[in-house]
Parts: C-alpha cells; sequence; structure tokens
C-alpha cells in the first residue's frame, strides 16, 4: 500500500499543477482582457481618474497642486504624494489630458509587481513552480483585475514597494542593494502614502534577522530621505503638502464599512486567507528550520504580511474601495506562494495546497466575473450617452461642477473646480468653509452640474455636503438623465423649480411624493425619485378616496377614486416601492396594516415613505415610490393583472387597459417613448414652453 | 496452450483496462466539449453579453458557440486519436499512465471549473 501511495504521489502532484495551471491561465486571459476593455475607453472608469489627470496638467504647467488653502476655487485636493502626477504630466501634455496613459501605467506596474513578488518567491526558495504561482495567482486576484487597468496611483505604488522588497531581499549583502532597495521604497511612498508601513517594515525585519547594524542603516536611509522630501515639499508648498495629504486623507471611519470589505474578502478568498493565516502562526516552526533562508523568509514575509494587513483595514475609511486590499492581495500571494514552496518535499501536501489553491482561483474568477468584469461592462457600455454627456460638458460655457464624471470636465483641457467628494469631508470636519461655494451655486455661477447616481447606494450623500445638495436643488433643475447622472442646469433655463412642487397647476389630483431627482416613466406607470436615504420621504394620497391594502402587499396600497377625468367612472390610484431593498420591512404607516379595506383617506394624507425595493430581491434602486392610475373593474375593484405586475415589479409588461397614462391626472410632462423606461424631469405639463 | 501461444493473461487484463481508460477518457472529453461551449458563453455573456433575448448579443453568443464546436471537435479528434497511438505504442510504460494522468488532470479541471464558471 505504501508503494503504491508512493508510485501515486507524482501523479497526483503533476495532475493539481496541470489543474493549477490552466485555472491560473484562464484568470490570466481574463486578466488581460478586462484590461484590453478597459485601458482604450475615453471616458473616466473612476471618479479617482480625473483628479489624477488634473494634477498632472497643473504639474504640467508648473504649478502647484499643493495649495494650502481652499478659501477660493479651485477647490481640489492632491490626496497623494507627486510622483504619478509627475509621471502623467510629460505624458498629459504629449498626448493631451486623456485617461489611456495613466491607465497603461498602471497595468504594467501591475505586471510588474506580479513579476517582483515571483522573484521574491525565487529568491528565497528557489523554487520555480512556486514562483510562477505566486505572480499568476497576483494577477487572478478580482481586486487586482478590476484595479490594474484604472487611472490610478496604487499600482504602480504596489510596484515600486515590491521592487524594493525584492532588491533588498536579493542584494541584501550589498550597500548599493540596500541604496537602491531603499530608493524604491521611498519612491512607492512617495506614489501613495499608505505603502510607508508594510514593505518597509518587511524589509527592516528581513534585515534584522540577519544584520541588526544593517537594518538600523537601512531603516535610518529610507526614514532619511522620506523626511527630508516631505520637508522640502512642506516647505515649498508652504504646508500644502501636508495639508493635502495628511488632513485631507483623514476621513471618518465606519466599522459597518470595515465589516462589509471583510465579508466581501472572505467571500472571494477564503482559501487564501486560511493559507496566509496559517503561514504567519504555524510559520513560527520556520525560525528554527535548518533550511537556508526559511527563518529570514518566515520574517520577511510575516511581518509583510502584518503590514498590509494593518493598511488594509483602513478600507473602513468613508470613500475606500477595493485598492486598500492590494498590497494585501499582494502579501497574501506571497504567503500562498512559500507555502507551496516549502511543502515541495511533501509531494501529497504540495499536491493537496495545489489543488486548494486550483479552486481558489476558480472563486477568484467568478467574482472577477460577477463584479468586476459585469461593473466594467456597465460602464464602457453606454457610449452613446456617455458622449452625449460629454457635448453637454464641451458646450457649457463656464465652469461645471461633476463628480463621478468630473473626467468629462479634464477631457475638455479644462480645469477642476471642485473634487466634491474630498471638500465635503472636510466640510463635515469642520477643515473647510462651504459658504463661498454655496454662494456661487446660488448665483448659478455654474451652467452644468453633474450628479451621478449608483442604483443600489445614494453614494452622492458622501460627495456632496447637504447644504450643497439643498443649494443645488433650490436653484438647478434637473434636465437630463444620462450614464446615470443627473443634468442640472440653472432653474431658468430648466424650466421652473420642481422642488416643492406639490400640485401642477389645473391638475384634479396632488402629487403623490416628491420627485427630486425625476421621475421614471414606465409606459402609464411613474417612478418618483426622491432625494435621501428610504423611509425618509414621504408619500401622500393624491386625492380623496377610499385606501385598500390586500393582505400580501407588503410595500404598495391603493385607493378607490372618482375619476376626475373620464366623468362618471372609477379609478385607482397605487403606490408601490415602500419597502426596503428586500422587501422585508415595510415604509407603509401602521395605520393601514395588510388586509385593510374601504379605508377613508384624504388628499395629501401620509401614507408611507419612498423605499429601494425594485420588485426583485438584492437588486435595489434609488429610494423612490412607483405611481400608477388605474382604471377600475365593472364591479369597482382593483384588476389582479396589474396587482401582480405592478407588485412584482414588472411594469413594462403591463398593458394600457389597466393602467392609465397618470399625465392628465397629475398635470404632470410625459414620454412618446412606450415600452421603454425613460427618465423625466418632474415638471408640470404647463411648464413647457 | 494460450500461454504457449503468446497470450498473457495479465497482459490482456491491462491491455483491457488500458482501453476501458482510453475509451473512458474519450467519451468524457467528448462530453466536456458542451461544458466548455457552456464555459465560453458564459463569459462571453459577462464580458459583452446585455440582458434579454434575441437582441444581437444573443445571437453573437450563439455564433460563438457555433463557432468554438469544429476548433473543440477538432481538438477532441486529435487528441482521442493521438492519445490512442500513444498508449498503444508505449504500452504499460509509465509515460503511457503520466499520460492518463495528464488527460484525467485536464478533464477534472474542466468539470470542476464549470462549477466558478
Amino acid at each position: 500500500m505504501k508503494r503504491l501511495i508512493a508510485a501515486l504521489e507524482s501523479y497526483f502532484e503533476d495532475g493539481a499543477k496541470i489543474m493549477l495551471f490552466m485555472f491560473l491561465s484562464l484568470a490570466a486571459v481574463i486578466f488581460i482582457v478586462r484590461g484590453a476593455m478597459a485601458i482604450p475607453h475615453r471616458y473616466p472608469l473612476d471618479y479617482g481618474e480625473a483628479p489624477l489627470v488634473d494634477q498632472a496638467m497643473h504639474l504640467a504647467a508648473g504649478q502647484n497642486i499643493y495649495r494650502p488653502d481652499l478659501t477660493s476655487p479651485p477647490y481640489t485636493i492632491s490626496n497623494y504624494p507627486p510622483l504619478f502626477a509627475l509621471l502623467l504630466a510629460p505624458l498629459v501634455k504629449t498626448f493631451g489630458p486623456a485617461f489611456q496613459a495613466g491607465r497603461v501605467i498602471s497595468l504594467l506596474s501591475t505586471l510588474s509587481s506580479a513579476v517582483f513578488i515571483g522573484q521574491i518567491i525565487y529568491t528565497l526558495i528557489k523554487d520555480r513552480v512556486a514562483a510562477i504561482i505566486t505572480s499568476m495567482l497576483f494577477l487572478a486576484i478580482p481586486y487586482v483585475v478590476g484595479w490594474s487597468p484604472l487611472l490610478r496611483v496604487d499600482m504602480l505604488a504596489l510596484a515600486f514597494s515590491t521592487a524594493g522588497m525584492y532588491v533588498v531581499v536579493r542584494w541584501t549583502s550589498t550597500r548599493l542593494g540596500l541604496v537602491i532597495g531603499g530608493l524604491l521604497l521611498v519612491a512607492a511612498i512617495y506614489t501613495r502614502q499608505s505603502f510607508a508601513l508594510a514593505a518597509p517594515l518587511g524589509t527592516f525585519v528581513w534585515l534584522w534577522m540577519q544584520n541588526k547594524r544593517r537594518a538600523i542603516g537601512f531603516a535610518a536611509w529610507v526614514g532619511g530621505v522620506s523626511l527630508a522630501l516631505f520637508f522640502i515639499l512642506n516647505t515649498l508648498t508652504r504646508g500644502g503638502f501636508y495639508f493635502n495629504i495628511i488632513t485631507a486623507n483623514i476621513n471618518e471611519y465606519d466599522l459597518e464599512r470595515l465589516e462589509w470589505w471583510l465579508s466581501r474578502l472572505l467571500d472571494a478568498a477564503p482559501i487564501m486567507l486560511v493559507l496566509g493565516g496559517a503561514f504567519l502562526f504555524l510559520g513560527f516552526s520556520q525560525m528554527r528550520s535548518p533550511v537556508p533562508g526559511r527563518r529570514t523568509g518566515w520574517s520577511l514575509l510575516s511581518s509583510y504580511l502584518i503590514g498590509a494587513s494593518l493598511s488594509a483595514l483602513t478600507i473602513g475609511k468613508i470613500g475606500s474601495n477595493e485598492n486598500y486590499l492590494l498590497e494585501f492581495s499582494a502579501a497574501l500571494s506571497l504567503t500562498a506562494g512559500a507555502v507551496i514552496g516549502w511543502s515541495r518535499e511533501r509531494r501529497w501536501q504540495r499536491a493537496v495546497l495545489l489543488v486548494l489553491l486550483a479552486l481558489q482561483t476558480g472563486q477568484f474568477m467568478q467574482t472577477t466575473l460577477v463584479d468586476e468584469v459585469e461593473g466594467a461592462k456597465w460602464r464602457l457600455k453606454p457610449m452613446k450617452q456617455l458622449s452625449d454627456l460629454e457635448w453637454i460638458v464641451e458646450t457649457a460655457d463656464g465652469p461645471v461642477l461633476g463628480d463621478e464624471f468630473m473626467g468629462m470636465i479634464t477631457l475638455q483641457d479644462r480645469p477642476l473646480y471642485i473634487q466634491p467628494f474630498e471638500v465635503t469631508q472636510l466640510a463635515n470636519a469642520g477643515l473647510w468653509d462651504q459658504r463661498p461655494l454655496l454662494e456661487s451655486i446660488r448665483n448659478q455661477d455654474f451652467p452644468v452640474i453633474l450628479i451621478h447616481h449608483f442604483m443600489e447606494w445614494p453614494v452622492y450623500k458622501e460627495r456632496w455636503t447637504q447644504e450643497m445638495l439643498s443649494a443645488i436643488m433650490q436653484n438647478y433643475a434637473p434636465t437630463d438623465f444620462i450614464a446615470e447622472t443627473i443634468v442640472y442646469q440653472p432653474t431658468e433655463v430648466g424650466m421652473g423649480g420642481i422642488t416643492i412642487l406639490e400640485v401642477c397647476p389645473g391638475a384634479p389630483w396632488r402629487l403623490p411624493t416628491s420627485g427630486t431627482l425625476g421621475m421614471w416613466w414606465i409606459t402609464y406607470q411613474l417612478a418618483f425619485m426622491g432625494e435621501g436615504y428610504e423611509n425618509r420621504v414621504p408619500v401622500y394620497a393624491v386625492a380623496n378616496g377610499l385606501l385598500m391594502r390586500r393582505p400580501d402587499w407588503n410595500n404598495a396600497v391603493a385607493i378607490h377614486h372618482d375619476d376626475p377625468v373620464r366623468q362618471g367612472e372609477k379609478v385607482w390610484s397605487f403606490y408601490g416601492g415602500m419597502a426596503d431593498s428586500m422587501d422585508e420591512q415595510s415604509f407603509v404607516v401602521s395605520d393601514f396594516p395588510p388586509g385593510s379595506v374601504g379605508v377613508p383617506v384624504n388628499a395629501g394624507q401620509l401614507l408611507g415613505y419612498q423605499g429601494m425595493w425594485s420588485g426583485e430581491q438584492g437588486a435595489p434602486i434609488w429610494v423612490h415610490l412607483h405611481f400608477a392610475v388605474v382604471a377600475a373593474l365593472e364591479d369597482g375593484s382593483f384588476p389582479d393583472e396589474i396587482v401582480s405586475l405592478v407588485a412584482e415589479g414588472e411594469p413594462d409588461k403591463t398593458e394600457p387597459q389597466f393602467a392609465l397614462d397618470p399625465s392628465p391626472y397629475l398635470g404632470t410632462i410625459r414620454s412618446q417613448i412606450m415600452g421603454i423606461p425613460t427618465w423625466l424631469p418632474l415638471r408640470c405639463l404647463e411648464d413647457i414652453p | 496452450m494460450l500461454e504457449e501461444e503468446g497470450w498473457q493473461p495479465r497482459k490482456a487484463v491491462l491491455g483491457l483496462f488500458v482501453f476501458a481508460l482510453w475509451l473512458g477518457t474519450a467519451v468524457v472529453g467528448f462530453l466536456e466539449i458542451n461544458t466548455v461551449l457552456t464555459m465560453a458563453t458564459r463569459v462571453y455573456t459577462q464580458f459583452w453579453g446585455d440582458y434579454g433575448f434575441y437582441g444581437s448579443d444573443y445571437y453573437a453568443g450563439v455564433a460563438l458557440r457555433q463557432f468554438l464546436v469544429l476548433p473543440l471537435a477538432l481538438l477532441w479528434i486529435a487528441a482521442v486519436i493521438g492519445c490512442g497511438e500513444y498508449h498503444y505504442r508505449r504500452f504499460g510504460q509509465p509515460r503511457s499512465w503520466r499520460l492518463f494522468g495528464w488527460v484525467i488532470a485536464v478533464e477534472l479541471s474542466i468539470l470542476v471549473l464549470a462549477l466558478f464558471i
């Protein structure tokens, strides 16, 4: 039996290797295709791309990007040290303010990082297979796939950081190796300041384990150069450097956000996390290992993993994204590679580890396809809408404010006027006086304001202060909805303010709720999009009538009225979507429990609050009210067909024999497009000139 | 008597086992053409597909599937014939078993991959 097991060892190891490399190869193809899709895209792919282009434009023009105060416009913040923007500046000057060149830097940096971490494993363990697996695993991680083709600083910082570690590990005993390795770590720090922790800590501990004096000298070199640069830059910018990269980065910390990211990480990388943990705790045994390099190798990688974990914990900050997990991803790949390398002599153990990593890679691919690729697809697809949005910005006569698509502004070679998220955080912390900006908004100094809306979460509330939003709502009107962005224009251009509209002149019914963010016309049904969180925006009865709520209606009520348009007929007004995204918590007021029949209500009586229930569990949409006017059946009852269709959230299939055009009842404008949901500003018919 | 004529029972059983293994991997490989096509369609859909049937994306997905059938079928035929000849020429040798190991690993990988994609 023992002989049989011994004979099968190599077959199983080979099989496991084939399986893992098949998975990793497919993951590499996904990485390449995702990058190839994203890089040529003309328009911004992320909020953070435009500020970097803006900074590069300023640097190319010889201007300071670290202003010490924000008392006058532009209200922009340079969150990061200048290295990436410095690299980008000559490219922007040569090729114009496009995003592609910066994305190529980021992608090449990702590939370099993969090579460097593979080289680190090979230098430590001398196992080529483990080194290749380390590199390819890194490229399979969803956060790496998603972030690598973005014009962001993170990948360049990671490339410098891993290069610095590799140089130190490879040429530990030479002075030049330590000097160059140290400079690369400084370069990483001056690309993204959070890289001052993990790699410097790892290399310091690595050196300490071999030669304490050398470690102290190395720390003095890295720390000295970093501090000297800091003082030079801070002095040159009269304190602006500190203000921009330290003060303006201290955002509010939210434990719920941390929990959310941790649960996502656990879903995506359970095996890598277990391997990392096992490496950290079981690796103590390597401290006494006689095998050359194991003791020091463990010290390097474990301290790097600890440092990267601490950096990753800052993901709980408001505004953080998966880029906070990139260094941690590199650390997990390194520890996985080390575990594979160290199991070389135990072939069964190695085969099991390879299979586990193959399964992990499968999980990575699934997460990448569902999250990263799917997300990018919807970002890349609406080219016509994006070019329309660009045209609006291009033809705007004056400074434009924007958030997610502020890259439309830099694309026109125009500087940014504001980075709303950054200054909102400063305003919330009491570090920035927003009154001059509010005054400019009230004066309608901006011909166009673009506010982006993600369907599932009102991120715009983190990007704009409530005061800014109020000033915009009071002085601007939503005139268009393009690429999930509401276009606001000054009220005289936008044909009348609509925010406090309760009833359209001459309409028989009042409006059921506010539609500050516009309304969706879904062939005779309306979704009013309110501004705010769920369970906050009130919903009212449009007219006197008798309320009915069926026993199975969690999120809806209907009211029976005399039809004011078709004299002598009866009609129902229907109010749906008043529940949370899972349809578990109802926002209908308790006066109308399920099963209510014939309850008299008056026009303007509170019925409930707008919710995020879309008709499908786990697919929330902005807070809204789903409103319809429904012809009563001959016996006056509510038609079953529309009950199921509306309540199930498939209104586009509703035929007009039941749902009536709500425009004559509410006096609101209507769409001529039937069958396709269309966004319209909430505007009265008589406002149309 | 048979042994005198060169008939070796152990070798015959082994030959039968090798043939069954080859046939088994060939059948699984044939069935996996469909699995690979489904995965390719899924990946395509995830990257480029839109919601809804009968749009241009739907037809592109179908076209991709149809386009891939021929190369996958040719690959399968080449693999079945090539592996068959390899096993025949190296009957009972470690290299033959190793190739079986690789083929089974690839086929198993495709099945496992289908759990994720």
